[in-house]
C-alpha cells in the first residue's frame, strides 16, 4: 500500500500515463480509499481544462495589428540603418 | 489523380452516391480505388449507415467530428473535404477556422465541444481513454446512442484519413481561407487503460439465430467478438460491419488471407491495441501460425522468418499506421519493385484503413478481450510502435516552410506574414518568462528584430515556430536578468519539484467551468499564473496553453525532457492551489453531497 507522499511523487507520470503497470495499479489502488489524493486529480485534471480553455495572455485582434506595423516599421528602420 | 490507376465507372456509380449525398461532392479518394470495385463497396456501406442515418448526431455534428479528427490526423486532404462540407450546410467560416486551429474557441454549444474533445482523444491517444471520458459527455446530457455514433464517426474518418494517405489522392478543394493547422488543447490525458473499461455504451441483446451478421462472425471466427456485441444499438452499422469484412477481409484474388492477417495483426500493435492483436494472433494460430510466431510478427516482423516480400508489405503497413503524414509515392514504388501489382496495394491499404476503423471502435467503446491476449500493450510500448507520430504535434510539416524560404531569400511581405501569424504566441510566451504584460509587448518587437536578422541562420532542423520560440524565450530571460532581484529559470529557487505537497483537498465542482463566465476564469489563470514563479510559468504556458510538446517545450527553453515534465507537473499542481477557492464545492452543497 503507497502513501500519500509516496502517491505524489509519482504523480506527474501517472498523469502522463508513464508508470510501469504495477505501479498504476498500486496508485489506483490508494485513490480507491484515499479522498485527498483522488480530489487532487480530478482537481488537477479540471484546473488543465480552464488553464486550455481560458486563452490566457491572448491578444485581442485588434491589438494585434498595430504591435505588428510596429515591428515592420522597426525592422524597415533597421535594414535603413 | 491519385498513386494509383483508375478505372472508368461511369458518373453514376451508385456507390458514389452516399458520398455525394454526404459530402456534397464524391471525393477523388473514392475514385482513387475503382480498380477494386467490392472495396469501394463496403467502405460506402459502412459510411451509409453512419453518415447518411442521423440518429444521435446531427450531419453538422457528424461533419465538426470529422474536421477534427482530420485535423488531429493532419490530414490536409480531409481538412479541405469537411471543410466545404461543413460550409456547405451552411457553417460559417469563422467558426471552421476556429474548429482547426482550437474547437475551444469556436461559437459551438458546449456539449458539441465536449464531443470533439472525446473524439480528439479517441483519434490521438486511444488507449489512454477511460469510463470518466465517457461520464463526462453523459454530464452534457449525450446519451449513449450519440456516443456510439460519435464512436463510429471518429472510426470512419480514420478509416478516410488512412486511405487518403496511402492513396494520394489529389486534394478536391484548395480552400484558401484555410488556416495552417494548429495544435488543438487535448483534453486531459489522464491513465493508460489500454481499452479495457467497458463496454461504455449500453447494448442489446442479439442472437445469431434471428441476426445475420452475428450468424456471420460466428461462422468466420467461431465467437461474435465483443467489439460488435457493444454495437448493438446500431444493427444496420453491424450489417455493413460485416459486409467489409466480407467484401474486404475474405476474398483471396489479391492478397493472400495470411497476408491480410499479418496487415491486421501489425496495424493493431502499431496502434497498441491488445483486443485487435488478441484476436488476429487467434486467426492466424487457426492457420497454422503458432503464438510465438505471431507474438514475434507484432513485435518485430524483421525477426519472424518471413519472406522478403511480405517484410516489405508489413514495412509498408507499419509506416502508412505509425507516420501517415511522411507517406509518399516512394513507399508505393518500393513495394512494387518488390513484385507487388497495384491491385496488391491498394487492398493494402483499404484492409489497413479498415483496421484502423475496428482499433478505433474498439478502443472508444472499451471492450474486453475475446481471447485471453499473450501480451498487454502499455505506455511503454508506444516508442516501438511509434504511435504518437501520426500526430501533427510531431510529425507534420513545418506549415510556416514556404514563408520562411522566402522570407530568408529577401521577402519582406512573406516576414510580415510571419510575423501576423506567430505574433499571438510569442506574446503569450512572453507574458509566461517575464510576468508582465508591458514588457511583454516590448519584449516582443525585440524578438521578432532578432528572428528577421537571423532568419538566414535558420536550418529548419526544427519548426519555424519552435526556433521562433527560443528566441523568445532567450529575450524573455534577459529581461528577468536585467532585473533586480534575479528571478530565475534555472534550477535554483523553489524546491524541487517532488517535494510539493498540495494543501487545497476539498472537492470541486462537476462542471467548474460552468460557475463563472470566459472573462472571469480567465482573470483567475492570468492572475494565478502571473503568481507563479517564472520557471513554472513558462512551461505552464508552451504546455497548457500553446499546447507544445513536451520535446518541442524542451527545445524552446533549452531543458531537458524530464525537467519540462516535472515542472509542468509542479506548475498546474501550484495552479490547482490558487484556483481551488472559486471552484470547490461549498460547504453546504458539499454536505449534502454526502447526505448529511
Amino acid at each position: 500500500m503507497i502513501t500519500c507522499k509516496e502517491f505524489m511523487a509519482v504523480f506527474g507520470d501517472y498523469w502522463e500515463g508513464e508508470v510501469a503497470a504495477d505501479v498504476r495499479r498500486q496508485m489506483e489502488g490508494h485513490l480507491s480509499h484515499c479522498r485527498t489524493c483522488h480530489v487532487v486529480l480530478d482537481s488537477t485534471g479540471k484546473t488543465v481544462k480552464i488553464v486550455t480553455e481560458s486563452g490566457s495572455f491572448d491578444l485581442p485582434d485588434e491589438a494585434t495589428k498595430p504591435i505588428v506595423a510596429q515591428i515592420m516599421a522597426r525592422i524597415r528602420q533597421h535594414l535603413a540603418s | 489523380m491519385s498513386y494509383f490507376r483508375e478505372v472508368n465507372v461511369g458518373g453514376t456509380y451508385p456507390q458514389f452516391g452516399t458520398f455525394q449525398a454526404f459530402f456534397g461532392f464524391v471525393p477523388n479518394v473514392f475514385s482513387a480505388q475503382t480498380l477494386l470495385p467490392r472495396v469501394v463497396e463496403a467502405e460506402a456501406g459502412i459510411a451509409r449507415a453512419v453518415l447518411l442515418e442521423d440518429r444521435g448526431l446531427s450531419r453538422i455534428q457528424k461533419g465538426s467530428i470529422s474536421l477534427t479528427v482530420s485535423v488531429a490526423y493532419g490530414s490536409e486532404y480531409w481538412v479541405a473535404g469537411y471543410y466545404q462540407m461543413l460550409r456547405s450546410q451552411g457553417v460559417p467560416d469563422s467558426t471552421l477556422n476556429e474548429i482547426v486551429v482550437n474547437h475551444h474557441r469556436a461559437d459551438l454549444p458546449i456539449s458539441d465541444k465536449a464531443l470533439l474533445d472525446f473524439t480528439r482523444k479517441l483519434a490521438t491517444r486511444a488507449p489512454w481513454l477511460s469510463g470518466g471520458d465517457i461520464a463526462e459527455l453523459r454530464r452534457h446530457q449525450i446519451n449513449d446512442e450519440s456516443i456510439l455514433e460519435a464512436v463510429m464517426v471518429t472510426g470512419l474518418t480514420s478509416l478516410f484519413c488512412t486511405l487518403s494517405a496511402g492513396l494520394g489522392p489529389f486534394c478536391d478543394f484548395e480552400l484558401k481561407a484555410i488556416p495552417p493547422v494548429g495544435k488543438m488543447p487535448t483534453a486531459a490525458v489522464g491513465a493508460y487503460v489500454g481499452g479495457t473499461g467497458g463496454p461504455y455504451v449500453l447494448t442489446v441483446e442479439r442472437s445469431p439465430d434471428s441476426f445475420p451478421p452475428f450468424a456471420f462472425f460466428l461462422n468466420r471466427f467461431g465467437f461474435i467478438p465483443n467489439v460488435f456485441r457493444a454495437q448493438t444499438l446500431r444493427p444496420d452499422v453491424i450489417e455493413a460491419e460485416a459486409a467489409a469484412v466480407r467484401e474486404v477481409l475474405q476474398p483471396e484474388d489479391f492478397l493472400s488471407r495470411s497476408q491480410k492477417e499479418y496487415i491486421l495483426l501489425v496495424s493493431s500493435a502499431a496502434n497498441l491495441n491488445t483486443y485487435c492483436v488478441a484476436a488476429h494472433c487467434e486467426m492466424l494460430r487457426r492457420m497454422g501460425v503458432t503464438a510465438d510466431e505471431s507474438d514475434q510478427i507484432a513485435l518485430d516482423h524483421h525477426q519472424a522468418g518471413l519472406s522478403e516480400g511480405d517484410m516489405a508489405l508489413l514495412d509498408f503497413i507499419l509506416k502508412l499506421t505509425s507516420r501517415p503524414a511522411e507517406f509518399s509515392r516512394d513507399d508505393v514504388d518500393r513495394l512494387r519493385r518488390s513484385g507487388f501489382t497495384e491491385e496488391h496495394i491498394l487492398e493494402a491499404v483499404a484492409v489497413t484503413a479498415l483496421n484502423s476503423f475496428f482499433n478505433t471502435l474498439q478502443m472508444g467503446l472499451g471492450t474486453t478481450p475475446d481471447i485471453i491476449p499473450k501480451r498487454v500493450f502499455g505506455p511503454e510500448d508506444e516508442h516501438r510502435a511509434a504511435a504518437g507520430e501520426h500526430l501533427p504535434e510531431r510529425a507534420q510539416e513545418d506549415p510556416d516552410a514556404e514563408l520562411v524560404a522566402k522570407a530568408q531569400s529577401g521577402d519582406l511581405d512573406a516576414f510580415e506574414e510571419l510575423v501576423t501569424r506567430h505574433s499571438r504566441r510569442v506574446f503569450r510566451a512572453l507574458v509566461g518568462i517575464v510576468g508582465d504584460v508591458e514588457e511583454a509587448r516590448d519584449a516582443m518587437q525585440d524578438t521578432f528584430l532578432k528572428a528577421f536578422q537571423h532568419i538566414g541562420t535558420f536550418q529548419r532542423r526544427s519548426k519555424f515556430s519552435t526556433w521562433l520560440l527560443t528566441i523568445a524565450n532567450n529575450t524573455g530571460l534577459q529581461r528577468l536578468r536585467d532585473r533586480e532581484p534575479v528571478e530565475s529559470l534555472d534550477n535554483a529557487g523553489g524546491g524541487t519539484e517532488a517535494d510539493f505537497f498540495p494543501r487545497q483537498v476539498r472537492t470541486w465542482a462537476d462542471n467548474p467551468e460552468q460557475l463563472y463566465s470566459a472573462a472571469e476564469r480567465r482573470r483567475f489563470v492570468e492572475q494565478g499564473m502571473l503568481r507563479l514563479p517564472a520557471k513554472y510559468r513558462v512551461v505552464l504556458v508552451l504546455r497548457d496553453i500553446e499546447q507544445l510538446s513536451t520535446e518541442e517545450a524542451a527545445t524552446a527553453l533549452g531543458l531537458g525532457v524530464a525537467a519540462i515534465k516535472s515542472r509542468l507537473c509542479r506548475a498546474r499542481l501550484m495552479l490547482r492551489e490558487t484556483l481551488a477557492p472559486h471552484f470547490i464545492v461549498s460547504s453546504q452543497s458539499e454536505l449534502t453531497r454526502i447526505g448529511l
